[in-house]
């Protein structure tokens, strides 16, 4: 089991509190969550990766369980074991492609040592990616949204971290080329050892995912 | 980090390149400003040393150093030779050295002195004044001019020349009934000494032979100077005289027994303290001009941080980015701290630059013009204080922005 979610509730004030349904994510499993919008489905992402302080229930990741974990800790655990991948919008404009995929690895040196070659590395996802080489040094404000939401996937996958988080990772993208990088995304993950969690709006990704959980839309 | 830091720096290149350039301006001001002050406080200090005492006519110390040592304004009163013979006798006084002042020559002052004066006037660290060409003046007819005289004057060894009655140049003031010849140019010293014609007293009461308030009676153009009794050139009053002691010990005694001779009234002056409370005054000028740096300095760190600021908004994304990958919001604070250290020592570091480049390049010039040798090292300890002063403010001006940026990782997730 990669990662376990249960009994999670969050409180915003005194009068909205959202309550989670069970989630448990295990190696090769891939889980869409679906809701309409203001469900909440940031709040869980954020909650999931460690960002927003657990307030109630109980979250683990490779065992390790967020209760009682310092923002410190949860950091770490964050750029060890968790790859995130945003709607739009998910590199750092004046760093070079390469540059932004190779972030990665900046704040993890497990992954770092599970990257013998950063470049062949980034070649061999970006080749999968179907990218083109020469974009490797350019910078990231002069890609394409779906080149540069592939690179956000190299950056997610690169050191094999074990859960990768995807927050609507198609909503910039026309249904063609939807499909073609959840192909992509699918074929590049790696079933052995991780463990794929998109959030979506998007019904037709049902048909990518091994579970479908749907959260209900807010009171 | 840092290469993150570099990164994006880069990437708002205008608008850092401009804030570099202001606070480049501010410190560069600031330095010369600096490196000037010390120098023309050095220079101000060292236009005289080796004499612990001026002993003149009883008036302010600041304006017993003004005419005596900078040779600026008029002596209001002279003090009579006997009295400074009787001085001399007096067991604290090592030497003694009476100057005469009033004439001129071409607008550079006349000092009417003894030749032992180049043994005892020392300027700078105690640096004598050292002859360029010839040598001192030895009989009454001899003169010697300062660096700066022979060089705007274009005189050399050998030349006569006709000292002025009083410091005008009107006409019929002139001593031209007796002609003075260069004997020797001295050093450039950076002192007043450089503006400056010595002639022997002796000399000097001599072409006054025959003045009664300030007009002359009498030539002496058909004097035969070998016949002249010897006490007949014995100067009756002087100016002032310059005198060293024994023993520092006997200064404070020495001082109140001058001031309290009873013949005449006479003080003595320590050159130091009046130099000091000279400076108190000329100085003013500086700590003005010290405050506004430092003002022009705020100001550009207020940019900075401005510049900082406004950038937040247009960077959430890559804050958001950096704790995605696993960043810490304070590894995300740092940054904006990174990017001001950056900001802060490119500007010294083109400031120091600039500043002892062009020192080094005007160093002649200033030495010239303005009598005054800045430091021409890289940098100094004191300068590196106000770096200090300056680089920490900076990084400190910048935790208003890395707070914020701080508070923003914190609370903010991932959302849109």
């Amino acid at each position: 089991m990669i990662f376990r979610a249960q009994d999670v509730r969050h409180c915003f004030d005194e009068k909205t509190t959202l309550e989670f349904p069970a989630l448990a994510v295990d190696v090769g499993e891939r889980v869409l969550i679906m809701g309409p919008s203001g469900c909440g489905k940031s709040t869980l992402l954020n909650l999931i990766s460690g960002v927003l302080p657990l307030q109630d229930g109980h979250i683990e990741l490779l065992g390790q369980t967020y209760q009682g974990l310092s923002g410190r800790a949860l950091d770490q655990l964050r750029a060890d074991h968790i790859g995130v991948i945003f709607q739009t919008l998910n590199l750092i404009p004046h760093l070079s492609a390469r540059r932004n995929a190779a972030l990665a690895l900046r704040f993890s040196p497990r992954r770092r040592t599970r990257v013998e070659d950063i470049d062949r590395e980034y070649a061999r996802l970006s080749d999968a990616l179907g990218l083109p080489a020469h974009i490797a040094d350019q910078h990231a404000k002069h890609l394409s949204i779906g080149q540069q939401q592939r690179i956000a996937v190299i950056r997610a996958l690169l050191g094999h971290p074990e859960l990768i988080l995807a927050d609507e990772p198609t909503s910039a993208l026309d249904p063609d080329s939807t499909a073609l990088f959840m192909n992509e995304l699918m074929s590049s993950f790696d079933r052995n050892r991780q463990g794929l969690i998109v959030v979506s709006h998007n019904p037709d990704l049902r048909a990518f995912f091994d579970t479908v959980i749907t959260l209900e839309a807010r009171p | 980090m840092i290469d993150l830091a570099w990164s994006s720096l880069r990437a708002r290149a205008l608008a850092v390149t401009l804030v570099v350039i202001s606070l480049t301006c501010a410190l560069v001001m600031l330095l010369s400003l600096e490196r000037i002050q010390s120098a023309t406080k050095n220079g101000f200090d060292q236009s005289i040393s080796g004499v612990d005492l001026i002993i003149g006519p009883r008036s302010g110390g600041i304006e017993l150093v003004l005419y005596t040592v900078f040779h600026l304004g008029r002596p209001t009163n002279n003090i009579t030779m006997q009295t400074v013979d009787d001085l001399a006798t007096h067991e604290a006084i090592d030497w003694l050295v009476p100057i005469a002042l009033g004439d001129s020559h071409r607008s550079f002052r006349v000092i009417a002195t003894i030749p032992e004066y180049f043994d005892r006037i020392r300027v700078r660290q105690n640096d004598a004044l050292n002859f360029a060409q010839g040598q001192r003046f030895k009989d009454l007819n001899e003169v010697v001019i300062g660096a700066t005289v022979a060089d705007q004057l274009d005189y050399h060894i050998g030349d006569s020349i006709y000292l002025t009655h009083g410091s005008g140049e009107a006409l019929g003031k002139v001593h031209d009934d007796f002609a003075f010849t260069i004997t020797g140019i001295l050093e450039p010293t950076g002192t007043p000494n450089d503006q400056a014609v010595f002639v022997d007293l002796k000399g000097y009461e001599l072409i006054h032979l025959g003045w009664q308030s300030g007009t002359r009676a009498f030539g002496i153009a058909n004097l035969d100077l070998n016949n002249i009794p010897p006490d007949a050139l014995k100067p009756k009053t002087v100016t002032a005289a310059f005198v060293g002691l024994k023993s520092k010990l006997a200064l404070f005694p020495f001082v109140r027994s001058v001031n309290e001779y009873p013949e005449e009234a006479v003080s003595a002056i320590i050159p130091g303290i009046a130099l000091s409370e000279l400076w108190s005054i000329v100085g003013m000028v500086d700590r003005v001009f010290t405050f506004l740096s430092w003002l022009i300095i705020a100001i550009s760190l207020i940019t900075m941080v401005t510049m900082t600021i406004s950038s937040l908004d247009a960077r959430t994304r890559e804050m958001t980015i950096l704790r995605a990958i696993g960043a810490a919001p304070r590894e995300i604070a740092s940054l904006v701290l990174m990017e001001a250290a950056l900001i802060g020592l490119a500007a010294i570091v083109c400031a120091i630059l600039i500043v002892s480049g062009s020192t080094f390049l005007a160093q002649d010039l200033l030495a010239q013009r303005l009598g005054i040798a800045p430091d021409i090292a890289l940098i100094t300890v004191d300068e590196i204080k106000i770096f200090a002063m300056i680089f920490a403010a900076g990084l400190a001006s910048s935790l208003l922005p890395a707070i914020m940026v701080y508070r923003r990782s914190m609370q903010q997730g991932f959302s849109q």
